[in-house]
């Protein structure tokens, strides 16, 4: 007779730093369920909007997330841009995506880094977070931080490339783009990947849809949905394809997030190559009044926001979905049948970001 | 972008949830907004998904439909029906409305009964207490009362 067993993980576990706590009930080495546990570090940050004026609030939604800030503040700004009956400039409308792939590119990076220290690859860790070094560097140098840019405002950006800086970029783009190449037979075909990775927590593609997966965890199941492919912001214009996998498995998700830096890299090199000559910002004509949804793709997927006001300069309501919400429902479907050893690289491959959960 | 959402009653909500999900839907999210002290309104939010071969089709980017939105008013001291039994994915947020709102959904497949941020055992925000400091009257001992936290 197989022995059950509750085996907590989390929420302080070393495969992830963030507080996540899942019960897990195993039978010997395999995983029967997964129940999981949230709010140890619940913020309320949606409540804010009653205290804060809509022109504020791109600064605390930028600290929903410190990965994908950037992108947080352009859905916040899109959605009340909407309101409004704005636009931002067309140069603005670049840089956002500049700075939004940017933010993919070492998000992409960091979760490369962090899965390889999943299945214990931890020279391959030290590698892409090296090269991520890169993308934290563009930040700091064009936006003043390498983290939280706070380059959006609602009606454009801020911030400005100059000339010199593009050049700079571009270089660094280079090496950027170099090194994660080299790791590329590294993260594709060496055998320990493969065999650590690979038919581990497949997630079917009527599976993905039904339990409403998104971003890379969507589309390594087969489904090519990226909110970039709606072309808000600059991305109509560009050549953007989205990365799709067909396989379901963590093999499959790791390879959508591989090749997306590398597209990345190429959608910031022509975004920089067509950047257009404008104003940065537009004027508002006043508060925003009414309701508004809007979505655009983090790293981890499609992020959504709600917001409701009454033409006063405090919003009524602000709604956030991130899309670590929206996988926790795959994930708890992927664990069940896993071995005990599986439990951290099936939990990373969704790339988890409690953070963004806990707004 | 502003949305139009088709209103549905708490008896109409799983055949047009159903309905959706036939068609392929793939469950956003939802969203709720407090209209007055007894009615929460429900938005849920619904999308299409592509498929590689439609993408190969050469379907355009802006060609791709929009959202489709469901609305509903209810009364907040009613129970209201869970969609999880058509989207299983439902639940997770059925359950943080239920934290939030104080609202009760009827069938969902786990039930933290209002305590999906907070222990069952946590009967208030653990980091937030209000105390009222009583200054002593003048002339008498201070009694130790806590202070303020």
């Amino acid at each position: 007779m197989n022995r059950t067993t509750v085996i907590p993980f989390g929420p302080q576990h070393p495969v992830l730093p963030e507080p996540l706590h899942i019960k897990f009930v195993v039978e010997d080495e395999t995983v029967v369920q997964a129940v999981p546990q949230l709010g140890f570090v619940h913020r309320g940050l949606e409540s804010l909007v009653r205290t804060k004026d809509f022109k504020q609030m791109v600064f605390v939604v930028e600290r929903i997330c410190g990965i994908c800030s950037c992108i947080h503040a352009n859905c916040y700004c899109n959605a009340i841009e909407d309101m409004l009956g704005v636009t931002a400039p067309p140069r603005a409308q670049f840089l956002r995506v500049i700075w939004s792939e940017l933010h993919r590119v070492h998000s992409h990076l960091l979760w490369l880094g962090l899965f390889a220290d999943a299945f214990g690859f931890e020279s391959v860790f030290h590698q892409f977070w090296r090269i991520r070094e890169h993308v934290m560097d563009i930040c700091e140098a064009t936006a003043g931080n390498r983290v939280i840019l706070s380059v959006n405002v609602v009606g454009g950006v801020r911030r400005d490339l100059t000339p010199d800086q593009i050049r700079w970029m571009l270089e660094q783009l280079n090496e950027l783009e170099k090194g994660v190449l080299d790791m590329s037979k590294t993260m594709l075909q060496d055998y320990t990947v493969q065999e650590r990775t690979r038919g581990i927590g497949v997630l079917s593609k009527n599976d993905a849809r039904l339990l409403g997966a998104a971003g890379p965890t969507l589309r390594g199941s087969g489904w090519a949905c990226d909110e970039r492919m709606r072309g808000y912001a600059a991305y109509k214009e560009l050549n953007f394809v989205p990365v799709v996998e067909q396989d379901g498995d963590c093999y499959a998700r790791s390879k959508v997030r591989f090749y997306e830096t590398l597209h990345s890299l190429e959608l910031i090199r022509e975004a920089l190559h067509r950047l257009p000559e404008s104003e940065l910002a537009v004027k508002l004509p006043g508060n925003p009044d009414g309701e508004s949804v809007f979505r655009v793709e983090q790293p981890r997927g499609e992020l959504f926001y709600y917001v409701r006001a009454n033409g006063g300069k405090m919003l009524e309501r602000m709604r956030v979905r991130t899309p670590t919400f929206a996988n926790i429902p795959p994930l708890l479907h992927m664990l069940p049948g896993c071995k005990l050893p599986d439990i951290p690289v099936i939990v990373l491959s969704i790339d988890p970001c409690i953070s963004c959960t806990e707004r | 972008m502003f949305f139009e959402a088709k209103p549905v009653t708490p008896e109409t909500l799983l055949s047009e949830t159903q309905r959706l999900a036939d068609a392929n839907y793939r469950f956003v999210t939802m969203s709720q907004t407090v209209l007055n002290e007894r009615t929460l309104r429900l938005y849920y939010h619904f999308d299409e998904n592509l498929t590689v071969d439609e993408l190969r089709a050469g379907t355009e980017p802006a060609s791709r439909p929009p959202m489709t939105h469901l609305r509903l008013d209810v009364d907040r001291n009613q129970p209201i029906p869970s969609v999880s039994s058509v989207y299983f994915c439902a639940l997770l947020i059925e359950n943080e409305t239920q934290d939030q709102f104080g609202v009760r959904f009827e069938g969902l497949p786990l039930d933290y009964e209002g305590a999906m941020y907070l222990e069952g055992e946590v009967s208030r925000a653990p980091y937030f207490t209000m105390t009222t400091v009583k200054r002593p009257l003048a002339g008498t001992a201070s009694e130790d009362k806590g202070g303020a936290q």
